[in-house]
């Protein structure tokens, strides 16, 4: 369980893309905290500006990302840092595990040397042993035997270079692990299992993670608590079974009323009209991000950006419904 | 076998008989597609699920007559297409429109939507005048839901979004009036709050225009909304693993990968958790017995003969099930 004590926060997060046509704002005003020891679910559809936010708060981003605001990382802030000092927490103290992460193994060396690389990459000095041992423990809570360390990554399924990757994240301990996508290039019951080991990982209550995805079903066990991304705008954030069961912003409504999954009512299926706005700042609404494809909009919500606020206890929601 | 015959008046569009399609390659065969029968009547909608490698994807491209198989016959109207000339065929072909999953990648980046889709009426309708193209352009557009269809004319890919992109391949597949409509994945790539929008146009098309589509997913859930009374072919590995309809087949499983299917597919129902952790737990990869069942390092149930020898397809509860043990699993359900 989280103790509640902030490990990162992300504070009014400002992420332009300089493109021709002007600047791609895909993190606007973003200001989000990530709990210890917590799984928080980062949710939004394509454009949401969900990979641009960890991107920005991590400093791996494209060049042509400008970021503007303020991440405090053990009472520092990553977005003022040395390059030097920031390569240090990175994969340390911060570890990350992209989408199709099975790519990121190296085919020509086997799964022990891609351990001993990155533990003699931030401690050099490590003895083969101790990585050894590390590395035995790690691949163990992911369900995978000693063996598979003598092995070459077109040796394994994709389940297994996932977790592979996985226990690579916590070789060395990180405070915060993010997983962008981490389960979406594998088959149903691979993606299952691999979540299946996440969520005994963070039962074992020692790892913080901050997990990235469009699908939000995926969270409903594993995440203590979603943030949901529109346009680039956190519209809402609070606990996973109250945004589930009651959501209280209108496109997370939507969101949930639109669930294809095999025990849902097909009756209550609906769409969200219509499609996200132009992140192109010159073209991006002025209020609320939802504007158009919402049903309770009012002409407020055209020329007002509604705050996030607190609706209820633990409960954030950025609407002019909510007062 | 349910044939022409059985369905009374209605002779099949297109008819493929034990269908199997190998591809060599450098590290051996694989069998994408291992005898599989299948029946498509003019108006009808068919379902296929199955997850990476299941052949679902060679079986549609069969259906499309987009590739040919390695042994077994395909029916168009019951015309054996091996034997119909090449010029007829080639006017059959442009009635059998494949829909592809990436629409991001189906479509050509640098032409507009007026010329994504008059390319393509300029070819069928050879001589035909301008003025008609863009009747028929704006026409097509306003069918698939991309209205005002005057505002989307000039614009280009990169400025609609995936639902966007989908409906315009789907107004593209509309243009030599098909009769049928392979859709693989449409919606797999789409935003979760624009999915139900697409499948409601292809619900839609097949009401109104009569097209028959063959509907391809790895989302069970998908066919619940689309096609619940819909045939439905579960595919692992190449093999039918079973067949029924959709909505029998949803409600009461009778191979266990189906089942699998469907306790993953969901996401409400606390009561499946067990039964998630039951298959997690036989999930771990045991690599693919080639002689058994393609299921069995997986399954739950799994006993000595399964992986020993590949289960037949037959007849059970009004389904067709390729199981050693059918049914087994309705004790669990």
């Amino acid at each position: 369980m989280s103790s509640g004590r902030e490990i990162l926060r992300a504070d009014d997060i400002v992420a332009d893309y300089v493109v021709r046509e002007g600047l791609i704002r895909a993190a606007d005003h973003v200001t989000l905290a990530v709990l210890e020891n917590e799984v928080l679910g980062l949710v939004g559809e394509s454009g949401s500006g969900k990979t641009t936010l960890i991107q920005a708060v991590t400093r791996v981003g494209p060049y042509n990302m400008k970021v503007k605001g303020r991440v405090l990382f053990e009472g520092k802030n990553l977005l003022e840092m040395e390059e030097k000092e920031i390569r240090r927490i990175r994969g340390r103290l911060i570890a990350q595990v992209f989408q199709a992460a099975q790519n990121s193994l190296n085919p020509f060396i086997r799964v022990w040397d891609h351990f001993l690389e990155t533990f003699r990459s931030h401690y050099p000095d490590v003895s083969e042993e101790e990585v050894r041992e590390r590395a035995v423990e790690l691949l163990s809570r992911v369900g995978l035997d000693e063996q598979v360390l003598g092995m070459y990554p077109h040796q394994l399924s994709g389940g297994m270079k996932q977790r592979v990757v996985i226990a690579l994240a916590l070789l060395l301990d990180p405070r915060l692990v993010f997983l962008d996508e981490p389960v979406s290039a594998l088959d149903l019951l691979t993606q299952k299992q691999v979540l299946r080991y996440l969520l005994e990982l963070k039962r074992s209550g020692k790892t913080t993670m901050v997990y990235v995805t469009h699908d939000i079903e995926s969270l409903f066990e594993l995440a203590d608590r979603l943030a949901i991304l529109y346009a680039g705008v956190l519209v809402e954030e609070g606990g996973t079974s109250d945004v589930v069961k009651e959501p209280l912003h209108p496109y997370t409504q939507g969101l949930m009323q639109s669930l294809m999954t095999v025990d849902i009512d097909v009756s209550k299926v609906r769409s969200i009209p219509g499609s996200p706005p132009s992140l192109l700042l010159h073209l991006k609404p002025k209020g609320c991000p939802f504007v158009d494809r919402c049903p309770h909009a009012a002409s407020k919500c055209r020329d007002v950006r509604p705050e996030l606020r607190e609706a209820e206890r633990g409960r954030k929601v950025a609407c002019h419904l909510y007062g | 076998m349910p044939s022409l015959r059985v369905r009374g008046m209605q002779p099949a569009l297109l008819s493929l008989r034990n269908i199997n399609v190998v591809f060599k390659g450098r590290g051996g065969t694989v069998s994408a597609v291992r005898d599989v029968s299948l029946d498509i009547t003019p108006g009808e909608i068919v379902s296929v699920v199955g997850e990476s490698g299941s052949g679902k994807t060679t079986l549609g491209r069969v259906a499309a007559l987009l590739q040919r198989p390695t042994s077994g016959s395909v029916l168009y109207k019951g015309l054996d297409t091996e034997r119909i000339p090449e010029r007829d065929l080639k006017r059959i072909k442009i009635r059998l429109q494949y829909v592809y999953q990436d629409p991001y990648s189906s479509l050509n980046p640098v032409k507009s939507v007026y010329e994504t889709l008059a390319v393509v009426i300029r070819t069928h309708r050879k001589g035909i005048p301008e003025s008609e193209v863009k009747r028929l352009v704006l026409d097509l557009l306003e069918r698939v839901g991309l209205t005002p269809p005057e505002y989307f004319l000039n614009k280009y890919p990169h400025h609609l979004s995936g639902g966007m992109r989908q409906r315009l391949n789907i107004a593209r597949a509309l243009i030599p009036d098909p009769e049928l409509m392979v859709a693989d994945e449409p919606v797999s790539m789409i935003d979760p709050s624009m999915k139900v929008s697409v499948l409601d146009l292809l619900k839609d098309l097949n009401a109104t225009s009569g097209v028959s589509l063959l509907y391809i997913t790895h989302e069970l859930g998908t066919i619940r909304y689309l096609a619940p009374t819909s045939k439905l072919l579960v595919m692992l590995r190449g093999l039918v693993v079973e067949e029924g309809v959709a909505e029998e087949v949803m409600r009461k499983p009778l191979h266990p990968y189906s089942l699998a299917l469907i306790v993953f597919g969901s996401a409400f129902e606390p009561k499946l958790k067990s039964m998630r952790d039951l298959f997690v737990k036989h999930a771990e990869y045991r690599g693919t017995p080639s002689a058994g069942c393609p299921f069995a390092a997986r399954c739950p149930w799994a006993r000595e003969k399964c992986f020993r020898e590949r289960p037949p397809s037959v007849e059970y509860a009004g389904r067709k099930i390729a199981c050693h043990f059918p049914g087994e699993v309705e004790q669990y359900w």
